[in-house]
C-alpha cells in the first residue's frame, strides 16, 4: 500500500513542479538576465553585472514613462476611492428598486475586455471634447478601477454589523458623524486593500491606455514599444523592479487583510 | 420638575410588505416605569421598540415622548437610547471611547465627558477595563459597556431589546436585578423587550403581553398572572389548566360550568348567559384538593403522579375523561400521595373565564355519570 501511495505521490510532485516551472520560469529568466553581463539574452550567462540597471536609469524615455505611470496610478486610484467609497456606502444604505441590478452593473468595466472599455471611453471622451492624452488616460483608469473599488468596499460594508450603525444614530450621531466615526474606521482595511490593488492594476494596464494615450506614454506602453525594436537587457531590469514592487504590495495587502481577520 | 419619559403610542401600525406586524396599537408608557413588552418571537414587540427608537418608520399613527411628537424625527434627534440584543459595541473603540460616543456626538466639553464617563464606569463596575477593546471582553462585560453607553446620555427613556438572551443563565439572573436596581436609581423609563415570562415578571412594574401584533393584556405582573384576560395570556404566563365547558344557570341564579368530567361554580360577576360555551383557566397553585366535594364543585380525580421540583411539588390529577390537571403545592404544605382520590375545587374569583373560541359541543353535559368511579370512592 505504501509503495503504491509513494508512486502516486511522486507523480503528483513531478506535476506540481512542472506547473510551477511553467508559471515562474519565464519570470526567473527575466530576473536572471537582468544581471547578465552580455547584452545577448542567452545561456550560459557570461557574468553578473548591474550595468543594465544603470542603463535603465539613464533611459530618459523609460523614466518619464515610469513617472507618468505612477502619476496616473496615484491620481486614478485616489479618484476611484473618493468616488467609489461614498457610492458603495450610498448603495448599501439606500433602498431602491434597481439596487440588485446596480450591484452587478458596476463591476462590468472590470470584467469587459479592455479593448471594449478602451474604445467606448475613447468615443465618449471625443463626444464630450476631451482629446487623447494624460487626462483621458486618468479618466479611463478611474473608470475601470471603480469596478474593483466598488465591489470590495460594498462587500465589506455588507459584512458590517448593521446594529453598530443603528447604535451610532441612536446615540445621537448624525449621518456624517456615523460615516466618519463608525463606518469609515471599520472599512479602513478594505479601502487600503482596494487602493493597493488599484495602483498595481493601473501601472500594469495596456489595452485601455492604448486607446487613450495619444502621445502620452505609460510604462507598459513604453516597454511594449521598446520590445518592437529588439529586446534590450534594460527591459529585464525594469521588469525585475516592477516584479519586486508588485510582490511587496501583495505582501502588504495580505498582511493587512490578515490583521483584519 | 415632573418626571419625564412618558411615551404615548397612538394607533400605530407597521407593515413589512403585506405582513401587518403592529396592528393599530394604542397605549401609554408611564414616566419612570419599567415596562416589559412580552410575547413569542414574531409578535411585533421588537418592531415596537424600533419604531419608538426611530430605526423603523411608522406606516400610520403617532408616537409622543412626553408632549413632543417624535415619530417623524431622525433617530439621532430622539431623546432616548437603545441597548441592543447583540450589544452593537463599536469594535474599533475601547470601552471608554464606546461609552463617550453619545456625549461626543453632542459636542460636550472634554472635562464634562470625562467626569460623566468615570461616574458611569464606576456605576456599572467596569473600573480598570477602560482601555479594553470589545473583543477582549466577556459577554457579561460587553453587556455592561452597552448599558453604560446608553445610560451615560441621561435620556429619559432607555429601550432594551432582549439584552439578556446572550448571557448564560446565572449571569442572566444577576443582571435582572442589576438592571432593575439601576432603573430605580436612575428613575428612567425602561422599555424592555423579552420573550422570557420569568424575566418580565420579576423585573417589571407593568407587562404588556403581545401576540400577533396586538397587545393581549397590559397590567402589573400580579394582574397578568392572577387575572389573565385571554387564554393566550393565561397560557403564555406561567402554567395553567384550561377546561372547556358550558355555562348553566339554575333558578336560584347560581352559575356553574358543566364539563365532561364534572362541574364547577363560576363567579356570578362573570356575564355569561345560560348555554354559552366557555373556557376556564385555573393556575396549579390555586387548585384545592379535598376528600369531600365542595359546594358547587363536582370534579373527582385520582392522583397519578407526584413530581418534586424544588420549592414546590406538582401533582398530576387524572379526571374521568382521562384529562390531567396539574396541582402544585409548596413542600410540606399538605400530604397527598399517588393513588389518592381527591375532589378538586377553587375560589371562584381565582379562575379566569373566557368565551370559548372552539365550537365543540359535548356529548353529555348534564347529569355526569360517576358510576365508573363509584367503586373506587
Amino acid at each position: 500500500m505504501s509503495k503504491k501511495k509513494s508512486g502516486s505521490t511522486i507523480i503528483v510532485a513531478i506535476l506540481a513542479v512542472a506547473v510551477l516551472l511553467f508559471l515562474y520560469l519565464p519570470i526567473i529568466v527575466v530576473v536572471l538576465y537582468s544581471f547578465n553581463s552580455s547584452s545577448i539574452s542567452s545561456f550560459p550567462m557570461s557574468g553578473l553585472t548591474l550595468k543594465w540597471y544603470v542603463v535603465m536609469f539613464h533611459n530618459e524615455a523609460l523614466i518619464t514613462a515610469l513617472t507618468n505611470s505612477i502619476e496616473v496610478a496615484v491620481i486614478a486610484t485616489t479618484l476611484a476611492i473618493v468616488i467609489g467609497v461614498p457610492s458603495a456606502y450610498g448603495v448599501y444604505k439606500l433602498k431602491f428598486r434597481w439596487k440588485k441590478f446596480l450591484e452587478k452593473v458596476v463591476i462590468i468595466p472590470m470584467m469587459l475586455p479592455g479593448i471594449i472599455t478602451g474604445i467606448s471611453i475613447l468615443s465618449f471622451l471625443q463626444m464630450v471634447g476631451i482629446i487623447q492624452g494624460v487626462l483621458a488616460v486618468i479618466l479611463g483608469h478611474t473608470t475601470f478601477l471603480l469596478g474593483t473599488v466598488f465591489p470590495q468596499i460594498y462587500t465589506r460594508l455588507r459584512q458590517l454589523d448593521r446594529n453598530i450603525e443603528e447604535a451610532s444614530t441612536d446615540l445621537g450621531g448624525t449621518g456624517i458623524q456615523t460615516f466618519f466615526y463608525v463606518i469609515l474606521p471599520n472599512i479602513k482595511t478594505a479601502i487600503i486593500g482596494a487602493a493597493l490593488l488599484s495602483v498595481t492594476l493601473s501601472i500594469d494596464e495596456i489595452p485601455v491606455t492604448f486607446f487613450l494615450n495619444g502621445v502620452f506614454t505609460t510604462l507598459p506602453i513604453q516597454i511594449y514599444g521598446m520590445t518592437r525594436n529588439g529586446f534590450t537587457p534594460e527591459i529585464n531590469a525594469i521588469c525585475t523592479i516592477i516584479l519586486v514592487a508588485s510582490v511587496a504590495v501583495i505582501l502588504i495587502s495580505n498582511k493587512i487583510s490578515r490583521e483584519e481577520a | 420638575m415632573s418626571i419625564q419619559g412618558g411615551i404615548t403610542l397612538r394607533n400605530i401600525n407597521k407593515f413589512y410588505g403585506k405582513n401587518h406586524v403592529v396592528k393599530n396599537l394604542d397605549f401609554e408608557i408611564y414616566p419612570g416605569e419599567f415596562i416589559s413588552l412580552l410575547g413569542p418571537s414574531g409578535c411585533g414587540k421588537t418592531t415596537i421598540l424600533r419604531l419608538i427608537a426611530g430605526l423603523e418608520q411608522l406606516d400610520a399613527g403617532e408616537i409622543y415622548l412626553d408632549d413632543k411628537r417624535i415619530d417623524a424625527l431622525e433617530p439621532y434627534k430622539r431623546n432616548l437610547n437603545t441597548i441592543f440584543q447583540n450589544y452593537a459595541l463599536f469594535p474599533h473603540m475601547n470601552v471608554r471611547k464606546n461609552i463617550e460616543y453619545g456625549l461626543r456626538a453632542k459636542w460636550m466639553s472634554k472635562k464634562e465627558i470625562k467626569k460623566k464617563v468615570d461616574d458611569i464606569i464606576e456605576l456599572v463596575q467596569l473600573k480598570g477595563f477602560e482601555d479594553r477593546m470589545p473583543n477582549q471582553m466577556s459577554g457579561g462585560q460587553r453587556q455592561r459597556v452597552s448599558i453604560a453607553r446608553a445610560i451615560v446620555n441621561e435620556a429619559p427613556v432607555v429601550l432594551l431589546d432582549e439584552p439578556l438572551t446572550a448571557l448564560d443563565l446565572k449571569l442572566r439572573k444577576e443582571m435582572r436585578f442589576e438592571l432593575r436596581r439601576l432603573q430605580k436609581a436612575l428613575q428612567t423609563t425602561f422599555v424592555f423587550v423579552t420573550h422570557d415570562q420569568e424575566e418580565a415578571i420579576v423585573m417589571s412594574d407593568r407587562i404588556a403581553v403581545m401576540n400577533n401584533g396586538i397587545i393581549e393584556q397590559i397590567g402589573t405582573p400580579e394582574e397578568i398572572y392572577s387575572k389573565p384576560k385571554s387564554q393566550f395570556v393565561a397560557q403564555f404566563i406561567g402554567e395553567t389548566n384550561v377546561m372547556e365547558g358550558m355555562v348553566s344557570i339554575d333558578e336560584k341564579g347560581t352559575s356553574t360550568i358543566q364539563m365532561e368530567f364534572g362541574k364547577a361554580l363560576i363567579d356570578i360577576a362573570e356575564n355569561f348567559s345560560d348555554g354559552e360555551l366557555i373556557n376556564l383557566s385555573i393556575r396549579p397553585d390555586m387548585v384545592k384538593c379535598s376528600k369531600e366535594a365542595e359546594v358547587g364543585f363536582e370534579i373527582p380525580g385520582k392522583i397519578v403522579e407526584e413530581i418534586f421540583s424544588g420549592a414546590t411539588t406538582k401533582y398530576l390529577v387524572r379526571l374521568m375523561n382521562n384529562k390531567e390537571i396539574t396541582v402544585s403545592r409548596l413542600c410540606g404544605e399538605e400530604s397527598m400521595k399517588v393513588d389518592d382520590i381527591v375532589y378538586l375545587s377553587w375560589k371562584v374569583t381565582d379562575a379566569t373565564i373566557m368565551k370559548s373560541e372552539s365550537q365543540m359541543i359535548f356529548g353529555e353535559i348534564e347529569g355526569v355519570d360517576l358510576s365508573p368511579w363509584n367503586n373506587l370512592i
